[in-house]
């Protein structure tokens, strides 16, 4: 038998009062990369990604998102499964979409989540930054060598339209 | 036992030379080590021309440093000739020999035997040469290959290509440790081993995919071991042994001081256990607050940066539902399949942030009447030296646990009466167990989608 339900994994709230999540997140790369940062003026949230300059030889690679509270409130963020606060669009040179692996898929499925597991409530102060990692390597396998862009976004549940969204990000994968 | 090989042959370039016949093949002993070697170079004999005479060389007994060896010359000529200059050199390698009287060249006016004396061992087979030149000729008429053999083989330890054979070493935890013994290539060996130390104080590396993780073994075997410190400490000899099939041994040794975190300490603090509410009308059970925070210190050596590697096994996770009057046992799901819901909880690592917090939350659906959770995991804190090639090593872990069991009070307004509840580390005297033993599972539980029950 199987239990499933929704539930909501990050509760956003300032005072008792639900607030605008503004937040801005970085995507850095793990293999010695350095940051290129760009936001986009009078943007409550601002993304920015910097690539590597460098061709990555790594076998698992892992991005690192720093999430920055642009707010003038302090602001909560729950850190769970990154398959789930996460979702990533990823495309080949080509420009072809890369679907998740089958293992990918099956650790995306967080739909019915009755427990979040991993549980880490981070307060941010505004401007304040927290950083978390995302396999990206788990989720899609990406073949090498290879040339992908990869965009990450996150919803929050008490905006549920509200998706934020990294600038691109290009991956240059050696064999 | 006896090594063939074929020799390159140096060609004289005035005769055509073709393969060579078995019998200019080396042979090279070990122990009591026999290396013969002879290539004439057969130079014809024409009547119209000086007598040219045809040389062999073939060694006799093998050179060991600090002492002669011998050739045999063979000059096989029809009346006179001018003398044969032998010459020993050496072209690469660290082998080193001389005629008896310290130099390196000798004239020979007819066939006989040279004493050859070893100077300092080969380190490359066949570097050593041992020529026969005809006068004013531009090529030898023979070459024999040799090598210098040392009277005992003298193992050396190599670090980062520095040779540090009783030599003390100051590293890190966690730093790779690849060791390098350089041996004559013709030795041949019975038996070569490391031995590190005590078990713990060190590993092979460190597996950490989702699926798996742990501790890897040391190829202890070979003569070359790779491995990392776990725990500092300071006087941690490190031994190569080899021993020959004539039952002869040798061994060399390193001395390793190693540096890394010292004195560290977990602090833990746990909420209460409580009903919740949750968006959608829906109520958690959990902990608290943020829940329960895991807050490290620890003392490092200086220039070394501080870091923090937390790291989640779920030792166990069992949620028991009753649903119109049928008792469930679930557990979360887990790939692959795992007993009691145990493996790596969610992601590798679970946070690198201090403090970090758990708080292991469970959505209460109101079309259950009961629900029940025991969980058991165990946080380890791990540390990296950041360095190239590094792995984390192990500080500690805490066990703690959460329990709670929860009864429907209202199911249309999803409210809940806590029947009971706890949080905290197992030890709440001393939550932290300071011990270098790394976190090992077999299987992930995401804690995705749903739960397995039967």
């Amino acid at each position: 038998m199987k239990l499933s339900q929704d539930i909501s994994p990050i509760v956003p709230r300032c005072g008792g009062y639900p607030h605008r999540l503004i937040r801005t997140c970085v995507l850095l790369l793990m293999v010695g990369t350095h940051l290129a940062l760009a936001r986009s003026a009078g943007e409550t949230l601002s993304l920015t990604i910097a690539s590597p300059d460098t061709v990555i030889r790594e076998s698992n690679l892992v991005l690192l998102v720093t999430m920055t509270n642009r707010t003038t409130q302090p602001m909560t963020v729950i850190k769970s499964n990154p398959g789930c606060d996460f979702s990533a669009e990823v495309h080949d040179a080509d420009g072809k979409s890369v679907p998740l692996t089958n293992a990918g898929a099956e650790l995306s499925r967080c739909g019915n989540r009755l427990m979040p597991g991993r549980w880490i409530r981070v307060t941010l102060k505004p401007g304040e930054s927290t950083d978390e990692t995302y396999p990206i390597d788990l989720y899609y396998g990406l073949t090498r060598p290879g040339a992908y862009t990869v965009q990450l976004s996150r919803e929050f549940p008490s905006q549920p339209n509200h998706v934020v969204r990294s600038n691109e990000v290009l991956l240059k994968l050696a064999e | 036992m006896n090594i063939s090989y074929d020799i390159a042959y140096r060609n004289s370039g005035t005769q055509t030379m073709g393969p060579l016949p078995n019998a200019f093949c080396f042979t090279i002993t070990l122990a009591g080590l026999l290396l013969p070697s002879f290539l004439p170079n057969r130079v014809p004999n024409i009547d119209s021309k000086p007598i040219v005479p045809v040389v062999t060389i073939r060694q006799i007994h093998e050179v060991f440093q600090g002492a002669a060896g011998e050739f045999e010359i063979k000059i096989d000529a029809e009346g006179r000739f001018s003398p044969i200059t032998l010459r020993i050199a050496n072209d690469v390698g660290t082998g080193r020999a001389s005629f008896e009287d310290g130099s390196t060249e000798k004239l020979m006016t007819e066939s006989g035997n040279v004493q050859v004396r070893g100077i300092t061992s080969s380190d490359l087979p066949g570097a050593l040469t041992l020529t026969a030149w005809l006068d004013g000729a531009q090529q030898p008429a023979a070459t024999a290959f040799f090598d210098v053999i040392a009277p005992a083989p003298e193992p050396r330890i190599y670090f980062e290509g520095i040779d540090v054979t009783g030599s003390r070493q100051s590293v890190i935890v966690g730093q790779q440790i690849q060791l390098t013994v350089v041996l004559h290539p013709s030795l041949m060996i019975e038996k070569q081993e490391w031995s590190i130390g005590k078990q713990g104080d060190y590993t092979g590396g460190f597996l950490h995919t989702p699926f798996q993780g742990g501790p890897q073994p040391v190829v202890r075997e070979g003569s070359t071991t790779i491995f990392y410190w776990v725990t500092p400490g300071d006087d941690r000899v490190v031994t190569y042994r080899l021993r020959l099939p004539n039952g002869v041994s040798a061994k060399a040794s390193v001395t390793f001081d190693i540096d890394g975190p010292s004195s560290t300490q977990v602090d833990v603090d746990a909420e209460k256990v409580a009903i919740d509410a949750a968006p959608g009308n829906s109520s958690v059970l959990g902990l608290t607050g943020a829940g329960i925070s895991f807050n490290a210190r620890y003392f490092l050596p200086e220039g070394v940066a501080k870091n923090f590697i937390w790291v989640q096994v779920i030792q166990s996770d069992a949620i028991t539902v009753n649903s119109g009057g049928v008792r469930l046992h679930c557990v979360p799901k887990t790939q692959p399949i795992a007993s009691f819901g145990a493996g790596l909880d969610t992601t590798y690592p679970y946070d690198t942030h201090n403090p970090t917090l758990d708080n292991p939350r469970i959505q209460l659906a109101s079309d259950i009447q009961e629900y029940s959770r025991r969980f058991h995991a165990r946080m380890f804190l791990l540390w990296s030296s950041g360095l190239s090639n590094s792995i984390p090593v192990p500080l500690g872990f805490v066990d703690w646990s959460f329990s709670g069991d929860v009864v429907l009070k209202d199911a249309k307004s999803n409210s809940w009466l806590l029947k009971s509840g706890r949080g905290g580390p197992d030890n709440s005297i001393e939550p932290f167990t300071r011990a270098p033993i790394y976190p090992f599972w077999t299987s992930l539980v995401p804690y995705t989608e749903v739960l397995t029950c039967n």
